[in-house]
């Protein structure tokens, strides 16, 4: 269906320039050559200089003389692997039954998900701490049932660690594989069922399939970002889930040579972009960017054995479905496995959005504690912390600076990443592959490199100390994620509803508007909200590039933990979330009461 | 509009002008989807024009970072302010990250001083940024300075107060017998319970050798004169590491640790200790056999108010002020005359109190620097062995 799109679209564009409809992807580009590309790539050039200034290898000859940072390099993929697996396993369903739910139920779960990413990363750590060490939740509950006479270790291991990078990254997976769900036509189930389809069958074979877009950028997403991960394996794991932006980041900071932290970042580099290029292999980066497969006979084997997969899947599911039908008893009632499978998915569902919401849940009664610091259970009842954050101008100031930051951020890395979206999933361009490997860097760059090549940078134009400053540096971070959402969701966009549109007479500019922004209206959103919470929790660049005069929410919540974490940082935490939700709910209020 | 430029530096005060020219030039021509985008990233810089070159201060306007938090609040009260009030110069404060090298280094390669001098940057950064000549030699002359111990001072760098690191423990655990030192943390059957210990080379080889006898100061350094002596640390840690149920890496994770009980045992910083203490958690803590740091003032090299900025650090010697520091941070003065403005209950939990600190040895931050990068190698490769 959608080659025959491609095709005639390809066709249309032949008889126009053919370089126009590619230009919107060079302010993305040109944006990261500058802010991105040049600044790191100073930087790391000085992986190449030795102690006596000069051309040298030692640096390099240092990160291989010993395994160690190659043990730490493999243990850190190996980490972001098991939580983008389980960020996609978990995710899946919960994006599903949000798609299917009814508007207001949506709302609900929507801002269940999001919870998380109103905390800070700092707070969500400390709230895991609350709930799995020694004295926490989890062992006084079952000691207090008589369960068990020695506490579990729960703490400082990969469980936890994966427990929390999995709470910390699921809502993106969520997000994202929602916004292209939310374009599968609903009806295509149902034809599949008039078709003779089993539950199984139409969703693997139907469902699954056009959903796997979603499925692909999630998993880029959230393996990518986890790449970048390091306050939770430091806070919750042990020396052996350490990761390597740690080694850069000490390097950086500590021991001041720039020339080793570079070498070490670009192992990273180079790693990842291997990564990506077995993921595109694999996987095939056309599931993303929508490209018709027209590769090499054995490409097109994979996709019939991805094919021949799914098939079985459907029909083992299907088989499993007759089976449990068959115990049950309730073989022959037409229409029985629908309602269970449904049943199923709601319990997992409810499941992971309990765990999604938990820490939160942990962290509003401590914040009316009156116990000093962040513990369970909580003692008595007090306004004292909410009464720090709401006299202290710094507080106010820091919040408003946060949200105007994370609102520009986000603004930007739409302007700049949405038409690039559009050229990287509708338009043949050479080297897409590359194009997007490129686009992902900045992802995985500790923030630090980045913080002090722009520092350099900014230093000629004097955009130190600036709040352009800081939103240009934010939106590098942030646009990524913009772009891999959108391309996601033009995945399953219908270009013949644009042609549709064209020809009854709209102009492009109309088209866009009416047709395409609403279509894709998910997938804006979702990544505007990335973005903003991008943004919203950098530390590192805000820092060092905005200078500490005014401060933002994570240097203030940062600054405040430096002796003592008191309570104050749940207090800060339930304000975001309460504001946030606030805002959601106002705005669907207001858009409700709009006649339509 | 903007500050004395430094010579040698570009001067951008025509910045501004030439980005409105942009800006103006660029709605002339049509409205391409580039340039809209163009204009709204122009329209953005002239929206934040005021703050474009930020650094508008006056000749007497002296701006000092700080680690935040409560090291603002204590230094805000006990000099910034003072400062003010007796000079007249404007003291802008202004936080940085915790160890400030990546900013010392970027401002004084690009000469952009996002700020003039820095406080509470600890004594064992001081080696790196020598070595890279990235620090303004200070005025160590007066009475005040001369007080101050010369383990605590260097022309690049004067010491306010000591910070130690000491071993601290649960009293709930440990009711009538205490753990007395470093060595305590390997008597597990003496001092049953969980440990946790710090993830970095230097402590842990201080904290193992000390435990395994000896007394400390330059004994330890002669000790490691020879790969013998990091064999016998690092066999001391092995017999401990099975016992080891955490290693933290970020000091504040210590307090938390300790004051919840997620373990008996953990040597920290006093302060920290103290900060648990202070909340009523059953903690305590031992000065036996400890050592220490300094944390204190540094100017970056090639400030324009370097001379200002001297001024400064040299009136910040002074034991009042340093003793209205102690009241607010439970670190110890460099200045041993501040001990008597400080009351008598507060004195006795601060590292430089004479019973605390005789016990105590100090850190050799030359040593670690010249040794820092082969021992957390060897440290980190140590830890990851199961």
């Amino acid at each position: 269906m959608s080659e025959v799109a491609q095709t005639s679209a390809g066709g249309l564009r032949r008889v126009s320039f053919k370089w126009l409809p590619k230009l919107p992807l060079l302010p993305s580009l040109i944006f990261l050559v500058i802010l991105f590309v040049w600044p790191v790539a100073q930087l790391l050039s000085r992986s190449f200089i030795g102690a006596d200034g000069g051309l040298s290898l030692e640096h390099y000859e240092r990160l291989f003389g010993t395994t160690l940072y190659i043990q730490i390099l493999g243990r850190t993929f190996q980490l972001a692997g098991w939580t983008t697996l389980l960020c996609l396993l978990f995710g899946y369903p919960v994006a599903y039954i949000i798609s299917k739910a009814a508007p207001t139920s949506r709302r609900v779960i929507l801002i269940i998900v999001l919870m998380p990413f109103w905390t800070s990363v700092l707070v969500r750590t400390l709230a895991w701490m609350v709930i799995l060490g020694r004295r926490g939740v989890i062992n006084r509950t079952a000691e207090s049932f008589g369960l068990i006479d020695d506490p579990f270790e729960l703490m400082f291991g990969s469980g936890a660690v994966l427990t929390g990078m999995t709470h910390a990254l699921l809502p993106l997976a969520v997000l994202t594989m929602l916004s292209v769900m939310q374009n599968i036509d609903n009806n295509l189930e149902s034809a599949a069922a008039t078709l003779g389809a089993r539950g199984g069958q139409t969703f693997w074979r139907v469902y699954f399939p056009l959903s796997l877009p979603g499925v692909a950028a999630a998993g880029l997403l959230v393996f990518v970002s986890a790449l970048g991960f390091f306050v939770t394996p430091i806070l919750l794991g042990s020396p052996q889930e350490g990761v390597i932006a740690q080694v850069i980041i000490f390097q950086m900071e500590q021991a001041l040579n720039w020339g080793f932290a570079g070498a070490v970042a670009i192992m990273l580099l180079v790693m990842t972009l291997i990564t990506f290029a077995i993921f595109n292999k694999l996987i095939g980066m056309s599931t993303l960017s929508g490209d018709v497969p027209q590769g090499t006979a054995k490409r097109r084997n994979t996709s019939v054995r991805g094919q021949r997969l799914l098939n079985g899947l459907g029909w083992a599911s299907a088989f499993i479905g007759d089976m449990l039908d068959r115990v049950s008893g309730r073989a022959g009632r037409s229409g029985s496995y629908r309602p269970r499978r449904k049943v199923i998915t709601a319990v997992i569902a409810v499941l992971i959005i309990i765990f999604l919401a938990v820490p939160t849940f942990f962290l509003v009664p401590i914040s009316f504690s009156e116990n000093q610091f962040i513990e369970w259970p909580p003692r008595g009842f007090t306004l004292q912390w909410y009464n720090e954050y709401a006299s202290s101008p710094i507080w106010q100031q820091a919040t408003i600076r946060s949200l105007v930051v994370g609102i520009l951020t986000a603004i930007l890395s739409l302007f700049v990443g949405l038409p690039a979206a559009f050229v990287l999933a509708r338009q043949q361009i050479f080297g897409k592959q590359a194009v997007m490997g490129f686009l992902i860097l900045p992802m995985i760059m500790p923030h630090i490199i980045v913080a002090i090549g722009l520092f350099y940078l900014f230093s000629l134009v004097g955009l130190v100390g600036t709040t352009l400053g800081l939103v240009f540096g934010h939106t590098i971070f942030a646009m990524p994620y913009v772009i891999i959402t959108i391309m996601a969701t033009l995945r399953n966009y219908d270009t013949r509803l644009d042609q549709a549109s064209w020809t009854l007479g709209a102009s492009p500019l109309t088209t866009f508007r009416r047709i395409t922004m609403p279509l894709i209206m998910t997938g804006v959103l979702t990544s505007f909200i990335f973005a903003f919470v991008k943004s919203f929790d950098e530390l590192t660049v805000a820092l060092f590039i905005a200078g500490g005069r005014s401060t933002t929410l994570p240097r203030q919540l940062w600054s405040e933990t430096l002796f003592n974490i008191t309570p104050t940082l749940a207090a800060v935490s339930t304000v975001m979330i309460v504001l946030v939700t606030a805002i959601i709910l106002v705005t669907e209020l207001l858009n409700r009461r709009k006649p339509s | 509009m903007t500050r004395t430029q430094v010579p040698g530096a570009r001067n951008f005060q025509n910045l501004p002008i030439n980005q409105e020219d942009k800006m103006n030039s660029k709605r002339i021509k049509g409205l391409s989807r580039r340039s809209t985008l163009k204009l709204l990233a122009t329209t953005g810089a002239a929206v934040a024009l005021p703050s474009l070159w930020q650094r508008t201060d006056a000749a007497d306007t002296l701006v000092i970072s700080d680690a935040g938090g409560t090291y603002s609040t204590a230094f805000k009260k006990a000099f910034y302010e003072p400062f003010s009030k007796e000079t007249g110069v404007t003291v802008v404060q202004v936080a940085r990250r915790n160890a400030p090298l990546a900013e010392i280094k970027a401002m004084v390669e690009t000469k952009n001083y996002q700020w003039d001098m820095t406080g509470s940057i600890q004594s064992d950064s001081i080696p790196k940024l020598r070595e890279g000549n990235l620090l303004e030699k200070l005025d160590l002359s007066g009475s005040d300075i001369a007080a101050i111990p010369d383990n605590m001072k260097s022309d690049l760098f004067l010491g306010n107060s000591v910070i130690t690191f000491l071993l601290g423990y649960r009293t709930d655990r440990f009711k009538t017998d205490r753990p007395q030192n470093f060595a305590d943390i390997w008597e597990t059957k003496k001092f049953p319970g969980r440990r946790a210990m710090r993830n970095l080379a230097r402590d842990m080889i201080e904290v193992a050798l000390r435990a395994d006898g000896v007394p400390g100061g330059d004994e330890i350094y002669k000790v490691l004169a020879t790969p013998a002596g990091w064999s016998r640390a690092f066999a001391k840690l092995d017999a401990i590491k099975p016992e080891v149920k955490v290693w933290y890496s970020q000091s504040t994770e210590s307090t938390q640790l300790l004051q919840t009980g997620e373990v008996d045992m953990i040597p920290l910083f006093n302060a920290r200790a103290q900060v648990a203490v202070d909340a009523g958690a059953p903690v305590g803590f031992t000065w036996k056999n400890a050592f220490y740091g300094v944390e204190g003032w540094a100017i970056p090299k090639g400030t324009p108010k370097a001379d200002l900025a001297r001024k400064f650090v040299k009136w910040a010697a002074n034991p009042q002020r340093q003793a209205e520091a102690a009241a607010i941070l439970t670190n110890g003065p460099c200045n041993p005359n501040a001990l008597q403005f400080i009351d008598k209950k507060r004195v006795e939990l601060l590292p430089t109190f004479p019973e605390n600190f005789k016990v105590q040895t100090p850190l050799n931050d030359d040593f670690w620097a010249a040794n820092a990068d082969q021992a957390n190698q060897r440290f980190s490769e140590w830890l990851l062995k199961k």
